[in-house]
């Protein structure tokens, strides 16, 4: 379907570039993405994705927006505490581009539910806060074979990748052991400059872009470690891990697993709340 | 002496140092890390059992996850 005048007119930018032309910009418009969080990550990601022109976008997290999300989590506005975080970023990005399918969807992320949401996505992009969806991110990406791209922030680091399942390393195959709980500090424990979600974010939503064009060199079997007091952006080789529970040579993980009880977030055996907080 | 890059940077380092060493050196738990000497990624259990050579290139890469626990 050709572009129409107004499409011409809003993704001009975009079209000038010999890297998009209209053939890029329609394969934008093709692109389905499932984005993982609506806050400090999702709300970057999600904001330029959309003002990209991203054909459909499906946004899943089960947090209200809170006063102290304000600092970084800029798809949400003042007037939006207490709403549904998905609610409200749907609301900002239909705002920018009303042209984009947004699904909100009001709900904690499972092993339960991920199969099923992501299957009429192409891909997924990790802006969660926890250790057990990230894995559950990658797992899940992995055996059905659609592109990750996650990235992950805390204090003033961040770091980010891309994963193109079986052909370069997945998250697991660098993070293997999840650590164990009290180890790793969150941004509630140890806080988070607000620009950083910003910066990584920008950089996953710029790695699927070039991913739907398929331009550039993507951060495959490359990790972006980025420490923005000194401003260092520095790229670390990350190789396939022929051990990888899930994409390695004999893989153990075929099919999606507990993930709070793997990260030791509940114990084996413990009742499994329904709790949709994070 | 001898001088490795540890995170991108030069440092000198005890001959014979061990990941382990490194580690507590720079105040990180073990458990906060994913290391790779080399480009080769490295096992936990042998972060006490593996000596640093003369240029060696060692990463340590911390687990983040964002948000609230």
């Amino acid at each position: 379907m050709d572009l129409t005048e107004e499409q011409i007119e809003r993704y001009s930018r975009n079209i000038i570039l010999t890297e998009v032309g209209g053939k890029g910009q329609k394969k934008l418009a093709e692109a389905k993405v499932f984005l993982i969080g609506a806050g400090g990550l999702g709300s970057p990601i999600g904001y330029y994705l959309a003002a990209a022109g991203v054909g459909k976008l499906g946004l899943i997290d089960s947090d209200h927006v809170e006063l102290n999300n304000l600092q970084r989590q800029i798809a949400h506005k003042s007037e939006d505490v207490g709403r549904p975080k998905v609610e409200s970023a749907k609301d900002t990005f239909e705002a920018l581009n009303p042209e984009v399918e947004i699904v909100a969807y009001n709900e904690r992320l499972s092993s339960e539910n991920m199969m099923d949401l992501i299957k009429d996505y192409d891909m997924v992009v990790d802006g969660s806060d926890n250790f057990p969806t990230r894995y559950l991110a990658n797992d899940a990406s992995v055996l059905s074979n659609k592109p990750l791209f996650t990235g992950a922030v805390l204090r003033f680091d961040g770091q980010a990748m891309t994963v193109i399942p079986r052909k370069t390393p997945c998250y697991r195959c660098l993070f293997e052991q999840p650590p164990p709980p009290g180890f790793v500090p969150s941004c509630e424990q140890a806080g988070i400059m607000g620009v950083l979600p910003g910066l990584i974010g920008l950089v996953q939503a710029t790695e699927v872009i070039k991913y739907i064009l398929g331009v550039g060199t993507l951060l495959t079997g490359s990790l972006l470690v980025v420490n923005a007091l000194d401003m260092s952006f520095r790229k670390v080789k990350v190789p396939r891990n022929e051990k990888c529970p899930v994409c390695g040579e004999n893989p153990t993980v075929t099919e999606l697993i507990d993930y709070e009880e793997f990260c030791g977030v509940r114990r084996p055996n413990e009742r499994r709340s329904a709790s949709s907080g994070s | 002496m001898i001088e490795v890059y540890i995170n991108g940077e030069k440092e000198r380092v005890r001959e014979g140092s061990t990941i382990s060493e490194v580690l507590t050196q720079k105040k990180v738990k073990p458990e906060m890390v994913a290391v790779e000497i080399n480009g080769k990624l490295i096992d936990r259990e042998d972060y006490a059992g593996l000596n640093l050579k003369e240029g060696d290139k060692i990463e340590y890469l911390f687990y983040m996850a964002g948000g609230s626990q």
